[in-house]
């Protein structure tokens, strides 16, 4: 049972607190994903993970193995944990060929020269560079040397593969691709994985749980569909799938409905039930590719219809995004179709409305800053 | 545990369990380094400072606790006076070095000037020669009794210049110097990326007021670092002021820790000790104010980015002048006086009196590779050079993988020890290693063989193989041993296969570094040879002291021609680059 448990994790660099008392259990073949904004303290948990930094408090352990542990100053090196680690970079050693990178860990392992061969052929097929075993790594393309990479830690078959950001050097269409692979791969060995990105749809395609981290916390740990469409804070929703923020007081709650007065403006009715202990101040996260035009919002009845002005629209191919201005809250729209005119009415759908509760008076960025 | 494709469960993994991770051999080796090199940088150290507060020379017996030597230094009119004229000649020779670099900088890397390469080249050699040969090429040419000299007198009645004076000490001293100047301005940023001063010039300032306005003020921190460094290049100086101060009785303090601890018939170790650590600590303090303000500078200093080829700024009418300028100046200060040395070595008397082919002759090449000492003084400074180089540039990148690529507790002291010894000069440290082998008799051994010296040689560029090593070692990704480290190689295992040999082409040009100083090392060798460690540079000190000028000029030859030659090979070789 290779089940990787973090407790009560910290870690400071000088009043910056990167980790702050973390909590986080990864279980066996499992895929989790350290999600969120860049320097919210995901590669410093991988690195503690890892060994490469000195924790300053908590524990760690893989299975029945004390990789850290603050109380009693237990700290195993890197080289003592026997996981694998694949950076943003590659980090694929120049000086040797993709045979040899490969061969390095194995020869640490004393792997004996019949098995290692086997293993590396074994392990190139996986990735798909079987071709390329002789090459240096300066002579491979970026997805290339990314699968290489991956290939360099597999051969030795970790009991933890920590990931981080390995696709964010690739381009759009490549890193779909990896994507795909990755998991397939992932699945095929199901080793447990802990991967680092900032890129939510990565995220959301990849993972068995996400954790949405933010100022050296964990904000939500759930699977990716619960992420999506139970954020657990407006940061949650505004970083997963950029959701529109806005305010409002609640007018009424009955039989499953709450309505509520918009500070721009209008009523608003949703299922959604209103958030506990709330003062009656709530935030509303709608998403923009739930806002509907009018000519949609036809069919969906009068409730939850209105009147926008539209001030900026771009045109993405397969969508628009609509820029639009509801009173005082400006709307991002993600739609099939676009209104030619200035005015245009939009459809709130009420099931797409998620609440939270306004902790002070004021705009979506307060209540962001808030939150992390 | 991870299953394959294949589902066979690991058993390779099973047998690689973590060892006991108390004391392994990555701390050891860590701990080791660091030990060694305190113990090569402060065991010279402490003699000297154990030396000025006791009243007996150290070998003696039953050493009494002082204050004496630190009172008997500060009223010694002697030496008051020395550290009057070595203010006098620091101040000036760092006045005229840093302008002369500062200027050929400007005019080489910023101008339409012609021939630029060709001037760099030239303005560079310098720096490969030692101070000491290059003084006694002067003082061939320009000297009271030298040839260029000698006939402009005979010309005008009346000696021309006198360089036997503190102000004619600081030229020579400031045109010694001005080659690193130039080095460091050239190779800052502010003459390599143009887009500052393009700015400036589409604003409308013109291009002499654009260097005024923008390319000197960028060049302000190299110049500020230049000015220190000169200045401490000057305050231990010791060539110059030894060929052109002490036969007109201008005492320098570098001269009299040289005739009063080396060259007297009882020298008063006490008081010797006592000024050499009076420098030393000089010395340390510039040092730590010019990193002190390399600090706070790193904010004007322009992040060079791709290399961009700067358009340059048009002289107009003033090109050939300029160029006629840099050239006259390279021709009289460096091209004549080498050259010089070249006939002194091959005649036998060098007067404009008398028309020098009449007195052509071979003794000096012949004594030179006959006499057996001077066959050892080859040999060894070779021997010393390139194990010196192999051993210090192997020494000084673990030091640098320790400090910056390690979790070595004390590293950043280790930096600093290992920087340390910029402060010490190298007749202070050939003292303190003479000391240290008198007092520690395990030592004695060590005496009269070329191993002290190259142990020294080796202490004393530690600073200049980690300013090779480390900047070149910092451009290497972390990731790159972090990932060698994951995935299952201890730090010395690391550093060994990975970083090590990803550091080989700033090795090499460590090794020619070192090489190429240590065949001009003198300094150093001062206290610490005899008769059968001789080194070219001690021996043309001996050669000077008894007045055989055409011995001299012979081993200057030897070794400004194994300087080029090596300096040649090493460029076609290795591809090592010197300088800029
Ligand atoms: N060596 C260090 N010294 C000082 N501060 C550090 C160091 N490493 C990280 N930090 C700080 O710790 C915080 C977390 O950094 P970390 O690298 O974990 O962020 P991240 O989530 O991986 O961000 P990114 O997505 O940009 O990689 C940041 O505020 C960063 O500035
Ligand atoms: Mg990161």
């Amino acid at each position: 049972m290779v089940q990787l448990k973090i407790e009560r994790l910290t870690k400071t660099f000088g009043t910056v607190r990167a980790v702050d008392n973390i909590d986080l259990t990864v279980e066996e073949g499992e895929f989790l994903t350290l999600l969120g904004p860049s320097g919210c303290g995901k590669s410093t948990t991988l690195g503690a993970i890892a060994g490469l930094d000195r924790p300053d408090g908590g524990r760690i352990t893989l299975g029945d193995h004390v990789f850290f542990d603050g109380a009693s100053a237990t700290f195993v090196p890197p080289e003592g944990r026997d996981i694998g680690l694949v950076f943003q970079s590659y980090a694929l050693w120049p000086h040797m060929t993709v045979r040899k990178n490969l061969e390095f860990p194995l020869s640490l392992r004393k792997v004996p020269a019949a098995e290692r061969n086997r293993r590396i052929e074994e392990v190139l097929d996986l990735v798909e560079m079987g071709d390329y075993a002789d090459r240096y790594p300066f002579a491979l393309s970026g997805g290339q040397q990314q699968r290489v990479a991956l290939a360099r830690t597999l051969v030795y078959r970790p009991r933890l593969l920590l990931l981080d950001e390995p696709l964010s050097n690739l381009d759009a269409k490549l890193r779909e691709r990896a994507r795909l692979w990755l998991r397939d791969i992932q699945s095929r060995i199901s080793v447990t994985t802990v991967y680092v990105t900032h890129d939510q749809t990565e995220a959301l395609a990849l993972s068995d749980r996400i954790a949405v981290m933010s100022g050296g916390r964990i904000v939500q740990l759930a699977s990716p569909a619960a992420i999506y469409h139970a954020p657990a804070s407006p940061f949650v929703a505004d970083f997963i799938g950029s959701a529109n923020i806005f305010s409002g007081e609640i007018l009424h709650v009955e039989q499953g409905t709450t309505r509520l007065q918009l500070d721009g403006g209008g009523t608003l009715v949703t299922p959604s039930p209103p958030p506990e202990g709330t003062s009656g101040k709530v935030m509303i996260a709608v998403r923009p590719e739930k806002i509907l035009f009018a000519r949609d919002a036809a069919r969906a009845g009068t409730e939850n219809v209105f009147e926008v002005d539209i001030e900026a629209r771009s045109f993405l191919g397969a969508r628009h995004m609509v820029l639009a201005r509801l009173g005082a809250v400006a709307l991002r729209i993600e739609c099939e179709w676009e209104p030619g005119t200035q005015v245009a009415s939009i459809h709130i759908p009420a099931e797409a409305c998620v609440l939270f509760d306004a902790p002070a008076p004021s705009g979506k960025a307060a209540a962001v800053e808030e939150a992390a | 545990m991870a299953q394959f494709a294949d589902g066979t469960t690991d058993q390779a993994n099973a047998s690689f369990r973590p060892r006991s991770f108390g004391i392994d051999r990555s701390t050891l080796i860590q701990y080791a380094l660091y030990a060694f090199t305190i113990v090569l940088v402060l065991g010279p150290i402490s003699p000297i400072i154990y030396q000025s507060f006791v009243d007996r020379p150290l070998y003696d017996t039953g050493q009494q606790y002082t204050l004496d030597n630190y009172v008997r230094l500060l009223s010694s009119p002697v030496f008051l006076e020395a550290i009057w004229n070595t203010l006098v000649f620091a101040l000036l020779s760092t006045l005229i070095g840093t302008s002369i670099g500062v200027i050929a900088a400007i005019l080489i890397g910023r101008t339409n000037m012609p021939g630029r390469r060709f001037l760099s080249g030239l303005l560079l050699w310098p720096i490969f020669i030692s101070h000491l040969v290059m003084a006694f090429g002067w003082f061939i040419v320009y000297g009271p009794a030298g040839y260029i000299t000698l006939m402009i007198k005979s010309v005008l009645g009346v000696e021309p210049w006198n360089l036997y004076s503190l102000g004619g000490m600081s030229l020579i001293a400031g045109v010694s110097i001005a080659p690193l100047t130039f080095l460091y301005c050239s190779a800052s940023t502010a003459l390599s990326e143009a887009t500052l001063e393009d700015a400036a010039r589409t604003c409308g300032s013109g291009p002499f007021r654009t260097l005024w306005a923008v390319t000197l003020p960028l060049l302000l921190p190299a110049i500020f670092y230049s000015i220190i460094l000169n200045f401490t290049g000057a305050l231990e100086m010791l060539a110059i002021p030894l060929v052109f101060g002490e036969p007109a009785g201008i005492n320098l303090f570098a001269t009299l820790l040289y005739t009063q601890g080396f060259a007297a018939a009882r020298p008063d170790y006490g008081i010797v000790s006592t000024a050499a650590l009076f420098l030393i600590i000089v010395i340390f303090l510039l040092l730590t104010l010019q990193r002190r303000m390399l600090r706070n500078s790193r904010r004007f200093v322009t992040v060079g980015g791709k290399a961009s080829r700067p358009r340059t700024v048009e002289l107009g009418l003033f090109r050939w002048p300029a160029f006629l300028l840099l050239f006259a100046y390279a021709v009289i200060f460096i091209g004549v006086p080498l050259g010089i040395l070249f006939l002194r070595a091959s005649v036998s008397v060098l007067t404009p009196l008398a028309p020098f082919w009449h007195y052509f002759t071979s003794r000096h090449i012949v004594a030179a590779f006959s006499y057996e000492s001077n066959i050892r003084a080859i040999v060894n400074t070779l021997v010393i050079a390139a194990l010196g180089a192999a051993i210090g540039t192997f020494f000084v990148a673990m030091i640098t993988v320790v400090v910056h690529r390690s979790q070595f507790r004390f590293h950043r002291s280790f930096e600093y020890v290992a920087l340390l010894p910029r402060a010490i000069p190298g007749l202070v440290a050939s003292m303190g290693f003479f000391y240290a082998m008198v007092i520690i008799p395990p030592m004695g051994w060590l005496r009269s063989t070329i191993w002290i010296l190259m142990l020294a040689y080796i202490m004393r560029f530690i600073p200049l193989a980690f300013g090779a090593l480390s900047p070149s070692l910092m451009q290497i990704g972390k990731e790159l041993d972090s990932s060698a480290r994951v995935i299952g190689a201890d730090w010395w295992r690391t550093t060994r296969t990975i970083v090590l040999p990803l550091m080989k082409p700033a090795m090499f040009s460590s090794f020619a570094l070192i090489f190429v100083f240590c065949l001009k090392e003198y300094t150093t060798a001062v206290f610490l040879f005899t008769p059968g460690n001789e080194v070219l540079g001690a021996s043309l000190l001996l050669y000077w002291a008894n007045g055989n000028m055409g011995m001299v000029a012979m081993l200057s030859t030897v070794q400004i021609i194994l300087t080029m030659f090596f300096i040649y090979g090493a460029r076609s070789l290795f591809g090592v680059k010197f300088g800029g």
